[in-house]
């Protein structure tokens, strides 16, 4: 930490002679050169330093200490061909422009918070990102922002845990390897670190960005895999009530041996949102309830959620809160029914869609609240600051029949932050931020007679570092560290701790405008979570076993990736990653006594290496657009030389969206190859392990702001599994009316 | 810059790699219905296991008569767990087709790990249609079922391990 001190103090000694130089501002509107409409969200770059910044709602920005003399300004946004334009800059003047971009061309890039705390373009990134903007989620019609992210370039579900690169197998929502924030904001449950999707309110994100790679040098636990950011919009200037009815059924299922309802299931879901500005206060208030009969026995759901955005102030100094409530009730079927489970006419080895007989009751029910509290000023020198509180309860309680099992977590949150521009090559950012996790669960004591009420808690705290330094006209060079302190507290036989140091170096290379050349490498630590270290039960036919040992995992991580626009409609990026993990946790399935036991135990060694290429296109007069992603990769754990369990080795993304005359056609093929390796059942007959194949058709209709959709999901009515003994949804039969006042 | 490039005018490319994508998602095989192979039938509780002690029950089948502790506890083919009151319960064990010699119903001790103090034998298949006859031997075909093999438990003449290799021929 001494020498980290130093560092950072030397860095700053030196910037300051630089901040100090008599320096210009540069600023002005972004706007549609066809509509003359401000643009929004346009990046805007002084090229051959770290001065960037994002156009606001009505298209405009400011650069501060931009050095004098001739410069070039680099703007571009999603949907809009970029520009490069040279202005002239005097010392302590203001140069004020209007830029007017082209609407063409093949997507460049989209804006992203998540890379670097701070808002940036894609391209300028030093590592991967992906981000879905709020058309393309909503034309898919999806019932949750999950169903949206499944979409993203080289991200796959398995069951309900994202992966990202194969940094995650399965464990059933416990322990994801993947951050999730809102609004840059920490939301992974307190419990089992897993991400509640529901929590989001779908009608009001802006987008999502999804980040590759180790984040853990700004973001600590959690991050080793990647960082799902959902950034939600912002409240309206005029008033705004917008209103979606959603609704559809599930297709037969593609064997008519597995037909086991003998009605129409169907899902119908209402949300409504209403924003406006009351004086100098910006109001998002948004409610929305669902229900879905689902597509398999005990496979129905209910859902009630409510979110609230309040924001005060401009874009220098804002305060802004958000609360989000959501309810769920719903069945909870485990593992579909093998012959004798339940009655079987056909005499079926399994039965994708029933459940066995003792499970057909089986219920949870979860309420999720949280509210968090966000401070973003920019200060009248070079600097700017963002403070944070947040709050997070998770609450739930499933239902076996013969056992109850619940958790509470509760999860208290901080963060404090500065940024310094103390050159207009040198942008530093400097921050602290701790959490307190309480939770009470009978999961965690054993079971029957011996289960009750115990309280365990986790604390963690972590200061941060991370410089962005212009190198020349075309290199830019980022490099950070963050020390993080985490213990848990139970009454176990061990109370685990770790501290650990994670740095991150980044480079990004532009050795002309159309091409961007990245790299970077980090270490990044994942602390297990409460249910990974506590759990101790038996429950629904599985036993888990608690290990006392279970340590913190940790990784190494480093891609190399090259973007290029190589003509007006192809856009290619190339990635090569690998991340080389200690101690990775994962449950591991023991067959000692005959009995399906489940212990998370720490792999030495493993790793995970992968290609991956992108391919965005724009065709036919940009009536077309979309994308081809492929990722390849290739686990192993070290220690047996068997791959890493439900990773794929091949996977597939393919999306295109056609725009004719007010009609949007979408059409979305995912594949991932069979996985190599499962482990919870790996009976040859019972778990047939195919790969993943679905087709997702959609097709919206506009008039004026009212838009009418139809989708259909997984239309080729493909049967799979992404965990064992667990259907995917089959095909269903969207439409949704969406209407703005 | 990007402004001074042609839009692409090759028609056959843009058409070719919708038709490639179209033709690699018809390409469906999915999870197809899988008929059951194994032994099925129904197993009657002569006397009741006490439930407090009892750990789980089920069903092993062995293509062998295991002559030693280690074949006894080589475990490759079981059921689901049994439930633990009867009168009868139905039952299945999915197996590779080839023939049985030995279907056995296993008791384990509640909170005893070591299994061979924990397991016990609680009745075998047996044409004599009582729990500890002469072991009968049964086939399994492939892709079918070979139903009707009755078990017959007695949890309160249960033997041991040794008793076990003692009562086999």
């Amino acid at each position: 930490m001494r020498r980290l001190g130093l560092c950072l103090g030397l860095g700053l000694w030196l910037a300051l002679p630089a901040a100090a130089q008599e320096s210009g501002v540069v600023s002005g509107r972004v706007v549609d050169a066809a509509t003359g409409t401000p643009v929004s969200t346009a990046a805007v770059r002084v090229v051959g330093t770290v001065l960037l910044t994002i156009a606001d709602d009505s298209g405009r920005f400011e650069l501060r200490g931009v050095p004098p003399g001739r410069r070039r300004l680099w703007v571009e946004r999603i949907g809009y061909a970029p520009r490069e334009l040279e202005i002239s800059v005097s010392a302590g003047a203001r140069a004020e422009l209007e830029i007017a971009l082209e609407p063409r061309a093949v997507a460049l890039g989209s804006v992203v918070v998540a890379a670097t705390k701070r808002e940036l373009s894609t391209r300028d990134a030093p590592v991967s990102v992906a981000v879905l903007e709020d058309d393309e989620l909503r034309l898919r019609v999806p019932a949750t922002v999950a169903d949206a992210v499944a979409y993203a370039p080289s991200v796959q579900f398995v069951g309900e845990n994202i992966n990202i690169r194969g940094s995650s197998g399965y464990s059933r929502g416990t322990g994801t390897r993947v951050l999730f924030l809102l609004d840059g904001v920490p939301a992974n449950a307190g419990d089992s670190g897993g991400i509640n999707w529901d929590i989001v309110p779908l009608t009001e994100v802006s987008r999502v960005e999804v980040v590759k790679g180790a984040g853990s040098a700004l973001y600590g636990t959690s991050a080793l895999g990647g960082v799902v950011n959902v950034v939600t919009a912002e409240p309206p200037e005029r008033p705004i009530t917008r209103v979606r009815l959603r609704g559809g059924f599930y297709d037969d299922p593609p064997q008519s041996e597995w037909i086991w309802a003998n009605q129409t299931l169907g899902y119908y879901s209402a949300e409504a949102s209403h924003g406006r500005h009351l004086g100098p206060l910006g109001v998002w208030l948004r409610g929305g309830w669902g229900t879905d009969d689902g597509f398999r026995e005990n496979g129905d759901l209910e859902r009630m959620n409510a979110a609230l955005r309040l924001r005060l102030g401009g874009a220098a100094d804002t305060l802004s809160l958000f609360g989000s409530w959501a309810r769920e009730d719903y069945g909870a079927p485990i593992v579909w029914c093998t012959r004798g489970q339940c009655d079987d006419p056909n005499g079926l080895a399994f039965q994708p869609l029933r459940v066995p007989d003792d499970a057909r009751d089986d219920r949870t029910r979860s309420d999720k609240g949280r509210i968090h509290l966000t401070h973003r000023r920019r200060w009248s020198g070079p600097l700017s600051s963002f403070g944070r509180l947040s709050f997070q309860r998770n609450d739930w309680e499933s239902d076996f029949g013969d056992q109850l099992v619940w958790a509470l977590a509760d999860r208290y949150g901080g963060e404090l932050r500065l940024g310094w521009q103390t050159a207009s090559w040198l942008f530093l950012t400097l921050g602290a931020e701790g959490a307190y996790t309480d939770i009470e669960s009978n999961l965690f004591q054993g079971v029957g007679e011996e289960a009750s009420d115990t309280d365990y808690d986790i604390r963690e705290l972590a200061v941060f570092a991370q410089g962005e330094l212009g190198l020349g006209s075309w290199v830019t060079l980022t490099a950070g560290v963050r020390t993080d302190i985490w213990r848990a507290r139970g009454d176990t036989l061990a109370d685990p701790s770790t501290s650990e140091l994670s740095p991150r170096l980044g480079l990004v290379i532009a050795p002309d405008a159309l091409t961007r050349v990245r790299a970077s490498v980090g270490r990044g630590f994942r602390a297990p979570s409460a249910s990974e270290l506590y759990t101790a039960t038996r429950v629904a036919g599985f036993e888990v076993e608690r290990n006392p040992s279970l340590q913190p995992e940790q990784s190494w991580a480093g891609e190399v990736g090259i973007q290029r626009l190589l003509t007006s409609w192809l856009l290619l990026d190339v990635a090569g990653f690998y991340y080389d993990f200690e101690d990775l946790i994962e449950g591991d399935t023991l067959f000692s006594e005959g009995a399906i036991k489940i212990r998370f135990q720490n792999l030495p060694k493993a790793r995970v290496a992968g290609l991956e290429a992108l391919a965005r296109i724009s065709l036919f007069r940009e009536r077309l657009q979309g994308h081809v992603a492929y990722t390849f990769l290739d686990t192993e754990d070290i220690s047996t030389g068997e791959p890493l369990a439900y990773r794929p080795e091949h996977l597939l993304t393919a999306s295109g969206t056609l725009l004719f005359r007010g009609l949007e056609i979408g059409v979305d093929y995912r594949y991932a190859s069979a996985f190599e390796r499962v482990q919870v059942f790996t009976g040859p007959r019972l778990d047939a392990l195919v790969p993943m194949r679905e087709l997702d058709v959609g097709l919206a209709y506009r008039l004026g702001r009212q838009t009418l959709r139809f989708m259909v999901d997984n239309a080729l009515n493909y049967a799979y599994t992404t965990i064992e003994r667990n259907l995917q949804p089959i095909r269903r039969y969207t439409a949704a009316l969406e209407l703005e006042f | 810059m990007s402004s001074d490039f042609k839009p692409v005018r090759n028609l056959t490319f843009q058409i070719s790699s919708l038709v490639s994508l179209a033709l690699l998602a018809a390409c469906a095989d999915g999870l197809e219905p899988v008929p059951f192979q194994g032994v099925s039938g129904i197993i009657t509780y002569w006397t009741e296991p006490d439930s407090a002690s009892t750990d789980w029950i089920r069903l092993a089948a062995y293509p062998e008569l295991p002559q030693t502790e280690l074949d006894l506890l080589g475990f490759l083919a079981y059921s689901d767990t049994l439930p633990r009151q009867g009168p009868t319960a139905p039952y299945v064990v999915p197996l590779e087709p080839e023939r049985y010699e030995w279907l056995v119903v296993v008791w384990k001790e509640r909170g005893n790990e070591n299994l061979l103090e924990a397991l016990r034998a609680a009745g075998w298949y047996s044409a004599d249609a009582v729990a500890f006859g002469a072991p009968a031997a049964f086939l399994v075909a492939a892709d079918s079922e070979t139903a009707g093999i009755d078990v017959i438990a007695d949890f309160e003449n249960m033997l041991t391990i040794a008793e076990v290799l003692e009562a086999l021929p």
